[in-house]
């Protein structure tokens, strides 16, 4: 595999020393702390429609982004070459943020390797031939079509990047990563006489082409053109208060949005989150403890190392219902004296890091699956979301379920179209009435967004029961 | 520098190692960043950035390749790329580029470029943004907290080359100034975020009625309640229309129609 400082040095004209006096360029007006974040990554997308490789894109992303923090204040630029006086360029630009007129000369480095490799990939998919790659996702594209006759239209799309980083901080560390990513995604539409529903699935992560077996795939074509002939017979979703049982796995895309936001420190730190100034108290039913873990091996949210250099954890947020701790990165740790706990992510070079959650899921209670549904007398049973909204200030969110059914008498009834869950993330924690045992974190298909930054990330859930949310439907 | 000379040279190399059609895209912009947050700088951003993509068609077929490197072996490795791609994706009776008779002559001067966005000063923009933040402040005692408030301007300039023999470039600017307000009653906390984004900074709206529009904005929702579910009339304003209106346009639009 690569060592990324010899990648960076050997690739392109810059040694140590120069890595050293340009972290000495960036805290050259003083400032408390300054980091380079060297970046080289190819990203590759493949996508088939109409039974035909519609295109092939393949792009190079390569550039420096210097930060430097004094006190509360960053300063931040970038450039998009990896050349000693482009960096020292924008290193310059950075430096204003701070007002003394001393600075230090060059900062000493010594190499730090990550505490481990969550993701050894024996042949990286960047380097896998394009004929090979269409052979997977015309195998799904058949799959699909062959589930029902009424399946008229699959997309399928891989996208793969592979990324190598190197981050230099004024305390002394020269850290790399490399980092691969994938990502197969199908989408179905089913058509029944102009009834057009569609159904959506795939998978990936932090992984190698060996990921990608005849059997994962054939369970993404049959599981998105399942969803599609599913909403077929969908009826109106009900609206009005009700009981709601989330299904595991992508679901726990609520808990990200409603609860992992509001946890992250940057939010906190400026009292600006519903659970500002709240550890140690209860915020949710004891039956709840959620964890970001980062450290978890393959899996799309992992890093060895986060952004700024700093290994990734498992983070206990909320333990038996007590708020236990925020999300934290470098500015926010130093501000607030909480210890580091990797979570420093950012988009590319072009961006600052910040609190970003890795893996965010809850963990598995004790009651079977099956119990939960049929403790429920009139609700609804909500499978896979598609898009949603959360406001971090109040918590408050809107998700639209693109898979649900309803409850009757503890039995799954019919499928519904069209329903949307109100709620805020507060609320709906404490009213966690039942946690199953059948915790699942999503396939690998996760991307999180702040302040215009993107980022890969997992999300997971066991079945849960929360006593009552507002349902928006039309019925 | 990203010309209409250098993408010239990269479609003419792409046709010259097998593309039927090429088409070579490029922008360059300089873009600036500044929050401020409870009257203090927290974040400055500032960077130029660049890119360059190539699409290609080889007998019908096609793929795409880009990058931020201009480095001569990047530019190979750019055009190499794309061409080899396009030889192993399929045949699309759909895809083509614009022919020679389809191609813009004259271009209108649509008012995209304002010289002053690229001469506004560090302090003026940071300026910019204390005020706005400050006048949202300052509009009610309830008022207690601030996401902050951020001045951001680009300058760019957009370059594309066809086979066809398309070549012409375009300059644009924006600026933009947004505040966020925090207002506080009892347990309740409520954000508005307002701003505003022009070409010309002589069209963009003052700090000072930005900041005040954000406050009355935040403040207004702290008396919410919760309704029943029920059928009911539902009055958009202007800009939340504008949003409902973009998604009637994505229903819309050719790809999802086709």
């Amino acid at each position: 595999m690569i060592e990324p400082i010899e990648f960076f040095t050997g690739k392109f004209n810059v040694t140590i020393s120069d890595i050293e006096s340009l972290l000495g360029v960036a805290l050259s007006r003083g400032g408390d702390y300054a980091d380079l974040y060297f970046e080289y990554a190819t990203l590759n997308f493949l996508n088939l429609e109409e039974q035909i490789i519609k295109s092939a894109n393949r792009a190079a992303r390569l550039g420096v982004g210097v930060r430097v923090i004094s006190g509360e204040k960053t300063g931040y630029a970038y450039c998009d070459e990896i050349d000693v006086a482009a960096i020292r360029k924008a290193a310059l630009t950075a430096a204003h943020i701070a007002q003394s007129r001393s600075g230090v000369g060059p900062v000493n480095v010594s190499r730090v390797s990550p505490p481990r490799d969550l993701y050894p990939v024996a042949q990286l998919i960047d380097d896998e031939p394009l004929p090979r790659k269409i052979e997977l996702l015309d195998r799904i594209d058949k799959t699909s079509r062959a589930f029902d006759r009424r399946i008229r239209e699959a997309q399928v799309s891989l996208a793969d990047e592979f990324k190598v980083v190197l981050i230099a901080t004024s305390e002394g560390k020269l850290i790399g990563d490399a980092q691969p990513l994938a990502r197969m995604r199908v989408m179905c539409i089913a058509d029944d006489d102009g009834n057009l529903q569609s159904g959506v699935s795939g998978g990936g992560g932090r992984v190698g082409m060996d990921f990608f077996s005849d059997r994962l795939l054939d369970h993404y074509a049959n599981e998105a053109a399942r969803q599609a002939i599913v909403q077929l017979e969908a009826q109106d979703a009900p609206a009005g208060s009700m009981e709601v049982v989330l299904g595991p796995g992508w679901p726990g895309v609520l808990l990200h949005e409603a609860v992992g936001h509001g946890l992250e420190a940057d939010f906190n730190r400026k009292g600006m989150s519903a659970f500002s100034g709240l550890i140690g108290q209860k915020v949710a039913s004891e039956l709840c403890t959620v964890v970001d873990d980062g450290a978890m091996p393959n899996r799309r949210g992992s890093l060895n190392i986060d952004d700024e250099g700093n290994p990734t954890s498992r983070t206990v947020l909320i333990e038996n219902g007590v708020l236990r701790g925020y999300l934290q990165d470098k500015l926010s740790s130093r501000l607030t004296g909480a210890g580091l706990t990797g979570n420093g992510r950012r988009e590319s070079y072009r961006h600052m890091p910040m609190p970003r959650m890795t893996n965010t899921y809850l963990l598995n209670g004790a009651s079977a699956p099956d119990e939960v549904i049929r403790s429920v007398k009139r609700g609804l049973y909500a499978v896979q979301f598609g898009g949603g909204q959360v406001d971090i200030t109040n918590g408050k969110f809107v998700f639209s379920a693109t898979e649900a059914y309803l409850i009757e008498d503890g039995q799954v009834g019919a499928p519904v179209k069209g329903a949307t869950l109100i709620g805020n993330g507060p609320d709906a924690l404490t009213k966690i009435t039942a946690v199953a045992n059948d915790l699942a974190l999503d396939e690998g298909v996760g991307t999180c967004g702040k302040d215009g930054q993107s980022v890969p990330v997992c999300v997971g859930l066991p079945t849960i029961k929360i006593s009552e949310m507002t349902v928006g439907g039309t019925k | 520098v990203i010309t209409t000379e250098l993408l010239s040279g990269i479609v003419n190399q792409a046709v010259k190692r097998g593309a039927t059609e090429a088409e070579g895209f490029g922008v360059e912009s300089t873009e600036f960043h500044v929050e401020v947050r409870l009257g203090e700088v927290e974040k400055l951003q500032e960077a130029a950035s660049r890119g360059i993509g190539l699409r290609v068609l080889y007998q019908g077929r096609q793929a795409s390749s880009s990058t931020s490197d201009t480095s001569p072996q990047a530019i190979d490795e750019l055009i190499s790329s794309a061409v080899e791609m396009a030889k192993l994706t399929s045949v699309d009776e759909a895809a083509a580029l614009p022919i020679r008779d389809d191609l813009a002559r004259e271009t209108a001067d649509l008012g995209l470029y304002d010289r002053g966005v690229g001469e506004l000063t560090t302090e003026r923009k940071i300026e910019m943004a204390r005020s706005a933040e400050g006048a949202a402040r300052g509009a009610d005692p309830r008022i207690t907290n601030s996401e902050g408030s951020a001045c951001s301007t680009t300058v760019s300039k957009t370059v594309l080359v066809t086979s066809a023999g398309f070549a012409g470039e375009y300059q644009s600017t924006t600026c933009a100034l947004t505040v966020a307000p925090i207002a506080k009653e009892g347990s309740q906390m409520q954000v508005a975020v307002w701003g505003d984004r022009q070409r010309a900074l002589a069209s963009l709206e003052s700090p000072e009625a930005l900041g005040r529009e954000a406050a009355r904005r935040a403040l207004r929702k702290l008396s919410a309640r919760k309704i029943t579910t029920r059928e009911a009339p539902v009055v958009f304003e202007s800009s939340a229309a504008e949003e409902l209106l973009g998604d009637f346009f994505v229903a819309g639009d050719g790809y999802s129609i086709f």
